[in-house]
């Protein structure tokens, strides 16, 4: 029995501390696997600071681009329009009508494209039919094409002369001795909706990073400059949708063709050989007494021709042969008569600070062009590009020139400071016995009233206000 | 029951403890310190230490995570600019200048006034732009009966400047008409049609 309880005893103790160690050591175990665990977590949380360090260090550079991207956008934008620029854009199409002699017969929004969620662009289409000879087309498509808000012209035709619609009415096929077409086009456009963006992030110190970054963003900018195209006119260049063959009831009584030809070759026969005067002024081993005398031989040799030329232009109708006139014979002597005053201003005195008399007239007549355009930031740049050499002594010659283009400048300057202003014009009150009035940002103003200091409200009318600005009559159309 | 154990005093073996009894005590308390102490060591030795380093970098993290999400943001304003950026770009780079389109197609029709070389004149003329491109359709006339002048014109077609985006060009066919009001009376009608690629680079 004694045995018995021995054996009993040893294995209640042995089965206690076996059920003790295998709870310590399941519990170790357990232990080991929550560190594991951890560990692990360490080590994801490891990489995640690791991956957050990676993004903080490239902070700095995401914020240099996220402020030009939104610089850039912020001027992006402003080639398109919004609503209430697409009103003035129908206002400059009638500018525009008037300044290329084109005659409008329809404009019609053809569509308004449909904008889906979180569409930023919204297309517009116009239709427009118009009649114009070539050339008053041409300069109205140049002058939409180059206007400063996007437009796109995606469609056109040209039906020529009475072909087709017949829009065109018998007494109006021609203009200018031009025949006129019917012409259609499709604009297009896009509205940009500032709404659908995403939030922007607030970037501190965004200011003081913009003027850091602000040459960045200038060239940046350059990138989206608008595509822009100068038309060089008609230059005697016939127009290719006319049949240019002889019509046997037309001009019978002008002259052939051949004796058209003759007259031609005579004057470019009579250009060549003043060109070739014109090389041997140039020409360095010339001496002085012979570069005066040819000098007057060029001179007497072109203002000759030109004399000829007033009554021989008009024999030249075949419309070929006009197109080499004006190439070989009209722009050979215009260009001439240019390096003839270069070579002359340069023989002058090279000591001279100031822009040649010839330029200085290209200069003014450039930018007295530009402005009546509306190219007012170009005649800006192009005067301020030369202003050092263009601003003469009053005892010059070119003094008047000088005056002139400064004149210009100012006045771009201030048609373009005028331009920039915040006037809304809200309302007119035309009284025509007494003083009218215009609703202004809110204010009413009578004519001879000031806005500010600089403006003042000279006239107002139904459909325009004049305003005088830093002593400059200007006009704004409602 | 009772029992009464009847035996002498030292021949009695109840009163000292049994030899299995003690080895099996004293290597039970050796197991189960051994096993107390490894759990001992590892709940309050590793895994404590694992649980420190766990909030760590835990609080490390916290700190780092505002400027990440900061750049998240950051960077999702980017790619939001650089898409409206691009699509702008992509709108102003589609457009093609008609006009210096057109000032080009007149200076090859008009050919310096060189007459031999061809004389030709459009009657109507039609412009379709889509996603592809642009189609340029021109039917016209070259003065004379003269085939080769044909050739020509197409020839000064093809060596334009605006040729540098043309996809395609139709190829020279013509029909011979005669105006007897005309001097010369023949031409040789023909169709024109020219494909400009798309100005957007996909």
């Amino acid at each position: 029995m004694t045995a018995t309880n021995q054996k009993k005893q040893a294995f209640v103790i042995c089965v206690s501390a076996a059920v003790v160690c295998v709870l310590a050591v399941a519990g170790g175990f357990y232990a080991r696997s929550l560190e594991a665990e951890i560990k692990e977590q360490v080590k994801v949380k490891r990489q995640e600071i690791a991956a957050a360090e990676a993004k903080i260090v490239k902070i700095p550079s995401i914020e240099k681009q996220v402020v030009m991207l939104r610089e850039n956008l912020g001027e992006y934008v402003k080639i398109l329009p919004d609503t209430k620029e697409l009103n003035e854009f129908v206002r400059m199409l009638n500018q525009f009508e008037r300044q290329s002699g084109a005659q409008s017969s329809r404009l019609q929004q053809k569509s308004s494209g449909k904008k889906g969620k979180g569409d930023r662009f919204r297309l517009i289409e116009y239709s427009y039919e118009m009649t114009a000879t070539l050339w008053e087309m041409m300069r109205f498509i140049n002058l939409v094409e180059n206007y400063e808000r996007f437009v796109n012209i995606s469609d056109f035709n040209i039906l020529v002369g009475n072909a087709g619609s017949g829009r065109v009415s018998k007494s109006d096929t021609m203009r200018d001795g031009d025949e006129v077409h019917n012409i259609r086009l499709t604009m297009q456009t896009y509205q940009y909706d500032r709404k659908a963006s995403a939030k922007e992030v607030e970037i501190p110190d965004y200011e003081k990073l913009r003027d850091t970054l602000r040459e960045e963003i200038f060239k940046r900018m350059q990138a989206i400059r608008m595509e822009k195209y100068e038309h060089r006119g008609q230059q005697g260049r016939r127009d290719i949708f006319v049949d240019p063959r002889f019509r046997g009831d037309v001009g019978v009584d002008g002259l052939s063709p051949s004796e058209q030809r003759a007259i031609l070759e005579r004057y470019v026969s009579e250009a060549d050989q003043l060109r070739a005067m014109l090389q041997r002024v140039r020409q360095k081993e010339t001496t002085l007494f012979e570069q005066y005398a040819l000098e007057k031989g060029l001179r007497t040799g072109i203002l000759g021709m030109q004399t000829k030329m007033e009554s021989d232009a008009v024999k030249i109708t075949y419309a070929p042969y006009r197109v080499r006139w004006v190439k070989e014979v009209e722009n050979v002597l215009e260009g001439l008569q240019g390096e003839l005053d270069r070579v002359s201003e340069k023989s002058r005195g090279n000591d001279d600070p100031y822009l040649p008399i010839g330029e200085m007239e290209e200069l003014v007549a450039e930018m007295k062009r530009e402005c009546e355009n509306g190219y007012l930031e170009e005649a800006r740049q192009r005067y301020e590009l030369v202003e050092p050499q263009a601003v003469v002594p009053e005892d010059d010659e070119r003094y008047p020139l000088s005056v002139e283009a400064k004149t210009l400048h100012t006045k771009a300057v201030t048609a373009l400071d005028f331009r920039a202003m915040d006037l809304r014009i809200q309302g007119v009150i035309v009284d025509r016995s007494g003083r009218s009035g215009v609703l202004l940002n809110g204010d009413v103003y009578e004519e001879g009233e000031y806005v500010s200091e600089e403006l003042l409200v000279k006239l107002v009318e139904e459909e325009q206000v004049w305003f005088v600005f830093r002593g400059l009559t200007l006009v704004r159309t409602m | 029951m009772i029992r009464i154990n009847l035996l002498p005093v030292d021949l009695r073996r109840g009163n000292r403890l049994a030899i299995r009894v003690l080895v099996a005590a004293f290597g039970s308390a050796l197991a189960v310190s051994a096993s107390v102490g490894w759990l001992g060591f590892v709940w309050f030795g590793s895994l404590a230490s694992a649980e420190s380093s766990l909030i760590e970098v835990q609080q490390k993290l916290a700190a780092k995570q505002e400027r990440a999400s900061y750049h998240d943001r950051l960077l999702k304003n980017q790619r939001d600019y650089a898409q409206r950026v691009q699509t702008i770009q992509d709108i102003g780079r589609s457009r093609r200048m008609w006009s210096k389109f057109l000032d080009e197609l007149i200076d090859v029709v008009n050919n310096n006034g060189d007459t031999e070389r061809h004389l030709a004149w459009f009657t109507a003329m039609t412009v379709k732009t889509d996603k592809k491109g642009a189609s340029v359709s021109i039917p016209g006339h070259v003065q004379g009966a003269d085939k080769s002048r044909l050739a020509n014109f197409h020839e000064d077609v093809e060596a334009a400047p605006f040729a540098d985006d043309l996809a395609s060009k139709s190829d020279p066919t013509y029909r011979v008409e005669t105006s007897e009001d005309r001097t010369p009376p023949n031409s040789l009608s023909f169709p024109l049609t020219l494909k400009l690629a798309s100005r957007v680079k996909k």
